[in-house]
């Protein structure tokens, strides 16, 4: 185990810093009951409830330390807890310190006094106490079998990304080749970007555009996947590819382009879909990610993923819809904010179930319900174009640019934005939680922040690898929107009967 | 299977306390829930059927449907009611089965506030005993 990590929503750092930091300059204290999740790079509590200690429940100690918790609210939290399979840790202030916090010699004790029956209430699951300064986080994880370990950071996700330690870090000065981009966002601002770990879900014309832009404003770890091989029909759209890499795999192509953009960004492309377990847990130690599939099925999956490893996101996608006399109808292009303290994309209606559904089917299923429900058509192309899919990346990654260095204003929200360029207009979409969302919601069953405590409801394992056939795939359909003077006749018809 | 599948699972349990309840999980992530033999009433060429539907792994975002009998469930009268009319198809398991296209609240997706898989069961078999 490298080391361990937080991450809390940033409603519930503001509601437990507004608990431990009051008026009367007090020491206060709270429980956050944490999920968890473990990789090869540490271990990540995530707190999916702040719990306040009242003031008559945090009293001063019979031991001689200056406030404890009294035992029987320690036990009852470790009861609630176990319960709900989660993790507990302990908060308590140090009112007095600001950028910089550490445990006291008391609480130091506390934990030693403590933490192994805590460690035995919750069923073995890892227990931490926390320790905070206005502007700072100490904490120390216990868990079963290991020496204790000190929590390197504690990130709050909310529209503004925060991360707090123990103490003020070091900032460096930044290479010179982001000496321009430094000038927008400070050399911390460039050291944040640099230590982030940023994933990207796909890796066609959206996907490639983010990869790119990420490697140029250096991020310091890309992690891309898709299963998909380049074809000459991307030439037009997925930047870095050229006629050489035709029946490459895309992330290969990804690769290539961040390592001539910058050598030193460490990249993982891998060939994998976030639909499987697997593949998806690949994602785990991401700060952030994007999506930029046209699959409804990876939509699902990265809410999912989002929602329940508290990784706050972004999905980009261009829809170009024809009308029944082959025009065009619509042009749009979306880019929607997962800060997941909001509505999810599911809440948003951006995981059509009948879509999904149908994904999943066989052919043989998908043949039988059709004969009850409705042509089940061969896969049609869509229209992509690499101008379209540059409009929602450029606002997902500006959007991730600003959350990350902290530059979005206070007042200004992040809902979804819909461009439509032919009437050159960007909306705002809003969206409500609904508060028995399974992604989202604060229910005992929702997936939100539980991490590795719950099962991902994927498919299980890896996506199999690709077969090579001698038998080609057979070429989906094309329906081009060709006639768009016969639309736009339409439209005038149109226009001229409402004058009528 | 999924947290969301094994809660279903054993509320269809609850639900069917007097029958016999299996379950088969797919390599998909898929999960069959099979309710064995559930009466569905007089006007049908079998008293009796083994009523199964099989939960995709994203449930229950997506609605348990359709469901499944054994092949060549019909009227005895000869009627037909479009719910039933694929009376042998095979999904790709070599298993042919009759479907029961029948969609409980159209307009509405799996609400698991005020729905569970066992009422969902219940609701398919009412209609068997009173198609319309």
């Amino acid at each position: 185990m490298r080391g361990w990590s937080a991450t809390m929503l940033e409603r519930d750092y503001d509601a437990l810093h507004a608990h431990l930091f009051q008026a009367d300059h007090d020491e206060h204290a709270a429980f956050l009951y944490a999920g968890l999740v473990e990789t090869g790079r540490g271990g990540r509590l995530l707190v999916r409830r702040v719990v306040s200690v009242p003031d008559h429940e945090f009293v001063p100690s019979d031991r001689g330390t200056y406030r404890q918790i009294v035992p029987r609210a320690v036990a009852r939290a470790a009861l609630d807890c176990d319960e709900l399979g989660l993790c507990l840790l302990w908060a308590h202030s140090h009112p007095l310190s600001c950028d910089a916090v550490d445990f006291s010699g008391d609480d130091l004790a506390a934990h030693r006094y403590a933490h192994p029956a805590l460690i035995d209430m919750t069923h073995g699951r890892p227990v931490a106490g926390l320790v905070f300064g206005k502007e700072a986080v100490a904490g120390e994880v216990w868990a079963a079998g290991e020496e204790p370990r000190r929590l390197n950071r504690l990130r709050v996700v909310g529209r503004n990304l925060k991360t707090l330690t123990p103490k003020p870090r070091h900032v460096g000065a930044a290479a010179e080749r982001f000496a321009r981009q430094v000038l927008m966002f400070g050399a911390a601002g460039q050291q944040i970007l640099r230590e982030m770990t940023v994933a990207v879900v796909g890796a066609g014309g959206g996907g490639s555009l983010l990869v790119e832009m990420l490697a140029h404003l250096g991020v310091g770890a890309l992690i891309v996947v898709d299963y998909d091989i380049l074809d000459e029909t991307n030439l037009s759209r997925i930047v870095g590819a050229e006629p050489a890499d035709i029946g490459r795999l895309k992330v290969d192509v990804m690769r290539d382009l961040v390592t001539r953009i910058d050598a030193e960004i460490d990249i993982d492309a891998f060939y994998g879909d976030i639909a499987y377990v697997d593949d998806a847990r690949r994602l785990c130690d991401a700060d952030f990610a994007f999506l930029a599939t046209d699959n409804i099925l990876s939509r699902y999956a990265f809410n999912l993923l989002c929602h329940q490893f508290l990784i706050p996101g972004i999905q980009v996608g261009a829809k170009v819809t024809g009308d029944t006399a082959g025009g065009i109808e619509l042009i749009h292009v979306m880019e929607r904010p997962l800060i997941l303290q909001g509505a999810c994309l599911d809440c948003a209606g951006a995981i059509p179930e009948d879509e999904l559904a149908r994904e999943q089917l066989s052919p043989e299923e998908a043949r039988a319900q059709a004969y009850v429900d409705g042509a089940v058509g061969a896969e049609v192309e869509e229209p992509a174009v690499i101008t379209l899919n540059s409009i929602s990346t450029s606002l997902a990654a500006t959007d991730f640019l600003l959350m990350a260095t902290g530059l979005l204003p206070d007042e200004i929200g992040l809902e979804a934005s819909a461009y439509y360029p032919q009437e050159r207009e960007l909306r705002a979409r809003d969206a409500a939680k609904r508060p028995a969302c399974r992604f989202c919601g604060e229910g005992d069953k929702s997936a939100l922040a539980r991490g590795d405590l719950k099962a991902l409801s994927l498919r299980p394992g890896a996506r199999p690898p690709r077969v090579v056939s001698a038998i080609a795939d057979p070429a989906p359909r094309r329906v081009p929107i060709v006639d768009r003077a016969h639309a736009l006749l339409k439209k005038v018809l149109r226009q001229h009967d409402h004058a009528l | 299977m999924t947290e969301e599948q094994d809660d279903a699972l054993a509320d269809v349990r609850a639900t069917f306390r007097e029958h016999q309840v299996d379950h088969e999980e797919t390599a998909d992530g898929g999960l069959w829930v099979i309710v064995r033999q559930a009466a569905i009433g007089d006007g049908w060429n079998r008293a009796l059927i083994d009523l199964a539907v099989k939960l995709q792994v994203t449930f229950p975002t997506t609605p348990p449907y359709p469901f499944y009998c054994e092949p060549g469930l019909v009227r005895t009268n000869g009627q037909v009611f479009s719910p039933t009319q694929s009376t042998s198809i095979d999904i790709g398991d070599g298993v042919p089965r009759t479907q029961i296209s029948l969609r409980i609240n159209t307009q509405e997706r799996f609400d698991t506030v005020n729905e569970t898989l066992g009422s969902r069961f219940v609701a398919v078999i009412d209609w068997l005993r009173n198609p319309r």
